[in-house]
C-alpha cells in the first residue's frame, strides 16, 4: 500500500499558486527529500498531508484515509515537525513537553528511552527555551516520534542549524529511516536529500520538476562528470580542451560525458603531450546541476 | 493521565512559572487593596464632644455619649478655644434644663450636634411618659461609606478574576504567532480539549486568587464574608468564564500578541475604574454612568458586595446573574466558531 497518495492537487492562497497540479505516490518505507528553493511550496505540501490547510482541488490519502476529512485518524500515525523550532509551549522542561505530547496520542512510546536515543537525556530537566538551536530540533524530532509515528514529516529539519547540529539530525533521520519508518522530509540543502533520501522530488513554483533516486535524477539530468588532474608540464593541456581550475592554481580540468573521448584515451592524449600527472580525479555532478538544469536557477540563490 | 487532564497541569506550570503572572496576577490586585485600604480605610466616624456645666440630665446625657461608637467626651471649661483648635468638634454646655450646642461647619461636627439633638429628643419623650407616636428601627448594612474596605475586597477580587482571563487571551495569541497551536493542531487534539483544558485551568487559577484575595482582607482587615458560600462561588465561576471567554474572543480578532495586549488594556482600564471597584458608581459623573451599566465587571463586583456583606439571597441577584450568564455565554460561542490554530490565513 501506498503510504502517501496524492492525486492533481492545488492550492491557491488569492493569486498565489502554491501547489500546482501536484500527483504523486510514496511507498511505504520510502524516505523523500522534497527539495525546492524558498517559496516552491513545500511547506504548503507538508500543511496539505497533515491536515493543516485546506487543499482548494485534488484529492489527498495518508496511509489510506482520505485528507483532510479522516485527519483526527491520520494524526494518531503521523509525526511532524515544524520548519520553525519555537513553537513549544514556554517554561516547560524537555522531559515536560515530551510527556505532554505523549498524552495526545494512543500509541505512547516510553519516555525515558526516546530521551536517550535523541541524546537528550542530560537536557530533560532543562526548559526547551534555555537549549541550543540543534538541540531545540532533537526535542522537535522527538516530539514528532513521542508515537512511535508510521509516517514522518520533518519541513527544514536543518535550516540554520550549524554542520555538526545539520550532522546530529541526519543520523536521526537516519535511524528513523531504517526502523521502516515512511520520512518526508524539505530541504533545500542538496547534500541533505542526496545523503538521506531513497528519493528526490524537485518542486519548483508549486510544480514537480523531477522525481527519482538522486543518483539517476544526476545521470539523468546532469551526467557530464569532471576530470581533475594536477602535476607537472601541464601548460600543454590547454589544446586538448583542459582548463585551469578557478580557485585551485595548478589544477587543470575537462568534462567527462558521453559524447567525450573515453577516459582512457584522454588520459593518453595529455600524457604524449609532455605532461607529467601526479594526481587525478573524478568529480560528480550534484543535485545542485540537475536543480539548474531543470530551473535555470540554481537552488542557493 | 489523559490529554486533558495533562494540558490542564501544563497550563498550570507555565502559569505558575511566570514572573509576569505572579506578580501581575497574583501580587498585583492585593498590593493595591493593601494600598488603598491602607489610604483610605480608615474614614469610620469619630469625634470627640466637650461638656461643660450642670443639670438633672447631665449623668443620663454622660452615660448616653459614652455608648456611641466613636464618640469621645472630654469634660472641660475651656470648650471655645478647643473648637477653635480643632480638639473639639462640639462643645455641649448644659445649663439645668438648657443644653446649648456649638458646632463648627465640619460634616463630623454637624453630624455629632443631630445626633446629640436626637438624644436629648428621646429623652424629652421618656420624661413626659409620652408613647411614640412613629417608631423607627435601623439595622446594619455594610455600605461604601461605613466601612471603605469592606466595600473594596469584592470589588478587587472581581477586578482579579478580570485581569486574569484577558491576559490568557493574550498568551493564545503569543501561541498562535508562535507555531504552538499549528503544532498542536497536528496531533489528534480537537480545539475544543484545547480550550476546555485552559478554561480547567482559569477555574483552578481564580480559586487561588479568591483565596489569596480574601486571605489577605481577613488576615489584615478582619474581612469576613457572609455564609453564603454557594451563591459567592456560582459568581465567581460565572465571572472568570465571562472575562476568560471575552480574552478568548479577543485572541481570535487579532493576529498579534501587541495588539491583543492594547485591546485588553483598551478593556481592563475602562471597567476597572467605571465599574464601581475603588469607588461607589454612584459617585461617578452623570453622564458616564450609563456606560457603567453596561460593563460585565460592575455586575460581578456589585453581586459579589451584595453576596458578601448583605447576604442578599441569589434570588435578589438575577440581573448580575443574567448579564455575566450571557456575557460567558455569547463570547464563548463567538470565541469557539471564529478559533484559528494557524496565525497564517487558510
Ligand atoms: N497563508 C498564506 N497566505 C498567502 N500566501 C501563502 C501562504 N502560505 C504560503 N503562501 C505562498 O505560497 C508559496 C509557497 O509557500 P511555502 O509553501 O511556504 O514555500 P516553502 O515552504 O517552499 O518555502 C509562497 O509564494 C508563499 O508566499
Ligand atoms: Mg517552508
Amino acid at each position: 500500500m501506498a503510504a502517501i497518495r496524492i492525486d492533481n492537487a492545488v492550492k491557491r492562497f488569492g493569486d498565489v499558486t502554491a501547489l500546482n497540479h501536484v500527483s504523486l505516490e510514496v511507498e511505504t518505507g520510502q524516505t523523500v527529500a522534497v527539495l525546492g528553493p524558498n517559496g516552491a511550496g513545500k511547506t504548503t505540501l507538508i500543511d496539505m498531508l497533515v491536515g493543516l490547510a485546506r487543499l482548494t482541488s485534488g484529492n489527498i490519502e495518508v496511509l489510506g484515509h482520505v485528507m483532510p476529512k479522516e485527519s483526527r485518524w491520520v494524526r494518531e500515525h503521523i509525526g511532524l515537525c515544524l520548519q520553525s523550532t519555537t513553537a513549544f509551549f514556554p517554561r516547560l522542561t524537555v522531559r515536560e513537553t515530551l510527556s505532554l505530547y505523549q498524552r495526545f496520542f494512543t500509541q505512547r512510546r516510553n519516555i525515558d528511552e526516546l530521551l536517550e536515543r535523541m541524546q537528550l537525556t542530560e537536557k530533560a530537566g532543562q526548559p526547551v527555551s534555555k537549549l541550543s538551536g540543534g538541540q531545540q530540533q532533537r526535542v522537535a524530532l522527538a516530539a514528532a516520534l513521542v508515537n512511535d509515528p508510521e509516517v514522518l514529516f520533518l519541513d527544514e529539519p536543518t535550516t540554520g542549524l550549524d554542520p555538526q547540529a545539520r550532522r546530529d539530525i541526519w543520523d536521526l533521520v537516519e535511524m528513523s529511516r531504517q526502523q521502516g519508518r515512511t520520512v518526508i522530509l524539505t530541504t533545500h540543502y542538496m547534500e541533505e536529500a542526496h545523503r538521506l533520501a531513497d528519493r528526490v522530488i524537485i518542486l519548483d513554483h508549486g510544480h514537480i520538476v523531477g522525481d527519482g533516486p538522486p543518483d539517476a535524477l544526476i545521470r539523468q539530468y546532469a551526467p557530464n562528470q569532471v576530470i581533475r588532474v594536477s602535476g607537472e608540464h601541464l601548460a600543454d593541456l590547454e589544446r586538448l580542451g583542459w582548463h585551469p581550475v578557478q580557485g585551485t592554481p595548478g589544477e587543470w580540468q575537462r568534462p567527462l560525458n558521453e559524447n567525450e573521448p573515453p577516459l582512457e584515451s584522454i588520459l593518453a592524449e595529455a600524457r604524449q603531450s609532455g605532461a607529467l600527472l601526479q594526481r587525478v580525479s573524478i568529480e560528480e555532478s550534484s543535485l545542485e546541476d540537475v536543480f539548474l538544469r531543470l530551473t535555470g536557477r540554481s537552488l542557493s540563490a | 493521565m489523559s490529554a486533558y487532564t495533562a494540558l490542564v497541569s501544563a497550563h498550570l506550570k507555565i502559569l505558575f512559572r511566570s514572573r509576569d503572572f505572579l506578580f501581575w496576577d497574583l501580587m498585583f490586585p492585593v498590593l493595591l487593596m493593601i494600598l488603598l485600604g491602607a489610604a483610605f480605610g480608615h474614614s469610620s466616624f469619630s469625634a470627640t464632644v466637650g461638656v461643660s456645666g450642670h443639670g438633672p440630665i447631665r449623668p443620663l446625657m454622660l452615660r448616653t455619649l459614652h455608648h456611641l461608637a466613636g464618640v469621645k467626651v472630654v469634660l472641660t471649661q475651656a470648650g471655645a478655644q478647643g473648637i477653635q483648635s480643632g480638639h473639639l468638634d462640639v462643645w455641649m454646655q448644659i445649663q439645668q434644663h438648657h443644653v446649648r450646642l456649638i458646632r463648627t461647619a465640619s460634616p463630623i461636627s454637624q453630624m455629632t450636634a443631630i445626633v446629640i439633638q436626637g438624644i436629648i429628643n428621646q429623652m424629652n419623650l421618656a420624661l413626659l411618659h409620652h408613647p411614640a407616636a412613629i417608631t423607627v428601627a435601623i439595622s446594619h448594612l455594610s455600605g461604601p461609606t461605613s466601612n471603605y474596605v469592606d466595600f473594596l475586597v469584592p470589588g478587587i477580587l472581581a477586578m482579579s478574576l478580570m485581569t486574569s482571563g484577558l491576559f490568557a487571551g493574550g498568551a493564545i495569541v503569543t501561541y498562535r504567532t508562535q507555531g504552538v497551536l499549528r503544532r498542536l493542531q497536528a496531533t489528534p487534539l480537537s480545539a475544543m480539549q484545547f480550550l476546555l483544558s485552559r478554561y480547567t485551568a482559569q477555574l483552578v487559577l481564580s480559586l487561588v486568587e479568591t483565596i489569596i484575595v480574601l486571605g489577605v482582607a481577613h488576615l489584615l482587615y478582619g474581612f469576613s464574608p457572609s455564609e453564603s458560600v454557594g451563591a459567592v462561588v456560582i459568581f465567581l465561576l460565572l465571572g472568570s468564564t465571562g472575562f476568560l471567554m471575552i480574552g478568548f474572543f479577543v485572541a481570535n480578532i487579532v493576529e498579534s500578541p501587541e495588539v491583543a495586549s492594547t485591546i485588553n488594556n483598551a478593556i481592563n482600564l475602562p471597567m476597572m475604574f467605571l465599574s464601581g471597584i475603588f469607588y461607589p458608581v454612584g459617585q461617578l459623573p452623570a453622564f458616564i454612568k450609563p456606560l457603567s451599566e453596561v460593563l460585565p465587571l460592575k455586575y460581578l463586583a456589585e453581586a459579589l458586595r451584595n453576596i458578601m456583606l448583605a447576604s442578599q439571597p441569589l434570588a435578589h441577584e438575577t440581573v448580575p446573574l443574567l448579564v455575566l450568564a450571557g456575557t460567558a455565554v455569547v463570547f464563548g460561542v463567538l470565541a469557539s466558531l471564529i478559533f484559528k490554530w494557524d496565525a497564517r490565513r487558510v
